[in-house]
């Protein structure tokens, strides 16, 4: 057995609870996979924040110094100087380049879970489909778990304030 | 600005769903326990060809477990290796800043074993073809999720330049959809791999400059004229003029140029008949862009400005070679950009991230819905964890490797892989161990 048989069989007992509260079928899929899309969020949410703790210092000084090269490469289109603003602009742009990156595969870190959902819906449910009307085609689990994630994510956004470590991580402690 | 950007970037998501629920089912859904439609169909075209018969049964024994894709006795990518190249990925982005989309690919082309497995079915098998299609298109999506991540980091920010935005994502656009629709299914993966190792190559030769003479001098002059700029400068500059503020520019024009290129998208892959339709509707949108004539607008009070149709033809040209290869693109457009086009790296770097996302959702979405590829979320989600313990890893280490270094240790890689899968795809065969 592979290591990802191995996790989507250990993981099915928890993620199949919630599709089996509510009595609907359809009903209860839809809670149940809004409930893996809470899940696969907030998983995402603290694993991100782990990586802008561990690396926040290094996030800083490469912030700081391409916001240097930015407000200096303005000057220099402001001033007229194209010799100095092409080359401030070809330093930025290395600078730039590490902050960019660096942010982008913390970024990443927030959505491992959302795939590793997707993996165990395909197991449990792959055979699942919804007729769409009028037009021929048939959704599978896919389109509906994109978008209950997509509102898990928007609501996780809005209420973070309120739940108790995140809160801490938005006013810059813990 | 910020309004149309957020609506732009809710459109694209909003087209991706139709693509990811449809794509899947294209077909019916799954017929075998682990085996979509799409692969069994793959299976049963092989089965039904002379040519590939034989090889197919050889390859593929039902007896045996089902391993990628649901295919019986195909590589199941090993969970350590596997785990152990995406955290050299996650280390590459959080240090070199370039050069991880092309490791992400040679992960899934070599280290996980799926391009020997595509191989061993013919050239030209319609299994082998599936299997070289989804490699591409798993490199799409971990290359589209960083555009959207950047993307919405960059709007936060107020750096996202929406006309630069749209005439980028009106060539790009165009060109995502036109690529898979004229190579899907019609690239074996040593063809793929001979390109692909050209493109590293192109990467290895750019490395290399910035290490000649030339290339260093050119960084210490950029250096010293820096200084000197800011001995020089006295005044503190009027920032009352902050963000992005588009002055001038043919703006409905240009959202026009982009629903026809979008159109064509959308009609290429969801409607059978008519195709000329599509072909037109995207030459139209791409002509269009000649007709902006310039676009000006203010950055933090200084003013800037492009014709229409540079980033139009950039955004065409770049975005085909990432839609056929399955990276990024993004370390294209950033150059292109403020070599060619002049603009300032701060609002290129956000707004290429932009249509880097933009350009990857159109080329899954023909990929995927167009063209019926699948792909593996389990192992995506596995590279996702490994990138992200790589991304904590590397601002660690990066303080004790110098920059010139890094630099020679990629170019020492970028021509290895070159080299191996140049020769691979064009000879048949690897100058370069493992052969």
């Amino acid at each position: 057995m592979s290591y990802l048989d191995w996790f989507v069989q250990s993981i099915d007992p928890f993620l199949i609870a919630p599709y089996r509260w509510l009595s609907n079928p359809l009903l209860g899929w839809l809670w149940g996979t809004f409930v893996l899309s809470m899940w696969a969020t907030i998983l995402g949410e603290l694993t991100l924040a782990l990586a802008y703790r561990v690396n926040r210092s290094k996030v800083k000084e490469v912030a700081e110094e391409t916001e240097d090269l930015l407000e200096k490469s303005l000057a220099a289109h402001r001033a007229g100087d194209k010799r100095s603003y092409k080359a401030i602009n070809r330093l930025a742009n290395e600078a730039y380049g590490k902050t960019f990156f660096l942010q982008m595969a913390m970024g990443m870190s927030a959505l491992w879970p959302a795939f590793l959902g997707a993996a165990w819906l395909q197991e449990r449910f792959g055979k699942i489909t919804w007729p769409l009307p009028w037009v021929g085609y048939e959704l599978n689990f896919v389109g509906p778990y994109l978008v209950l994630y997509i509102l898990a994510r928007v609501i996780f956004a809005r209420t973070r304030r309120r739940l108790p470590y995140f809160r801490r991580l938005m006013t810059g402690g813990g | 600005m910020k309004r149309r950007a957020l609506c732009l970037t809710v459109l694209m998501v909003l087209l991706s769903l139709p693509a990811l629920a449809l794509a899947q089912d294209k077909g019916g859904g799954l017929t075998t326990p682990g085996m979509s439609a799409e692969v069994k169909k793959a299976i049963e075209d092989s089965l039904a060809s002379e040519k590939f018969a034989a090889k197919t049964k050889a390859v593929i024994k039902p007896d045996q477990k089902a391993g990628y894709l649901g295919i019986p006795a195909a590589p199941s990518p090993n969970f350590i290796i596997g785990l152990l190249w995406a955290i050299w990925v996650g280390w590459i982005f959080s240090t070199v800043g370039a050069f991880g989309g092309i490791m992400a690919g040679v992960g899934h082309i070599t280290v996980f074993g799926l391009a020997d497995y595509a191989k061993s079915f013919g050239r030209g098998s319609p299994v082998n073809k599936l299997i070289t299609d989804s490699i591409r298109v798993s490199n799409q999506w971990l290359v589209g999720l960083s555009g959207l991540i950047s993307s919405i980091n960059y709007y936060r920010m107020g750096r996202l330049v929406a006309p630069l935005g749209v005439c980028l994502a009106i060539g790009g656009v165009a060109g995502s959809w036109l690529v898979p629709d004229l190579t899907a299914g019609k690239i074996s993966l040593r063809a793929y791999l001979g390109y692909f190792g050209i493109i590293v190559w192109v990467l290895g030769i750019f490395l290399i400059y910035e290490l000649t003479p030339k290339g260093a001098a050119r960084k210490k002059e950029a250096k010293a004229a820096a200084a000197a700029f800011e001995k020089a400068v006295k005044e503190k500059a009027d920032t009352a003029e902050q963000g992005v503020k588009v002055v001038s520019g043919s703006r409905g024009l240009m959202w026009l140029a982009l629903a026809l290129v979008v159109a064509s998208a959308l009609w290429a892959n969801l409607i059978d008949s008519a195709k000329w339709l599509a072909y037109i509707l995207a030459l139209v949108g791409l002509v269009l862009t000649f007709f902006l004539g310039e676009i000006r607008f203010t950055f933090f009070g200084v003013e800037f400005k492009f014709k229409a149709f540079i980033p139009m033809l950039g955004g065409i040209f770049i975005a085909a070679i990432a839609s056929f290869l399955g990276v990024g693109g993004g370390f294209l457009y950033v150059p292109f950009l403020t070599s060619v086009a002049g603009l300032p790296m701060f609002l290129v770097a956000g707004t290429s991230a932009l249509c880097v996302l933009v350009g990857m959702v159109v080329s899954i979405f023909s990929y995927m819905v167009g063209h019926a590829v699948v792909v593996s979320w389990g192992l995506i989600g596995g590279e996702l964890i490994g990138i992200f313990i790589g991304s904590m890893i590397g601002p660690r280490t990066s303080k004790y490797i110098p920059d010139k270094v890094l630099k020679i240790i990629f170019i020492i890689l970028a021509f290895y892989v070159g080299l191996r899968y140049t020769t691979k795809g064009f000879l048949g065969y690897s100058v370069v161990p493992p052969f």
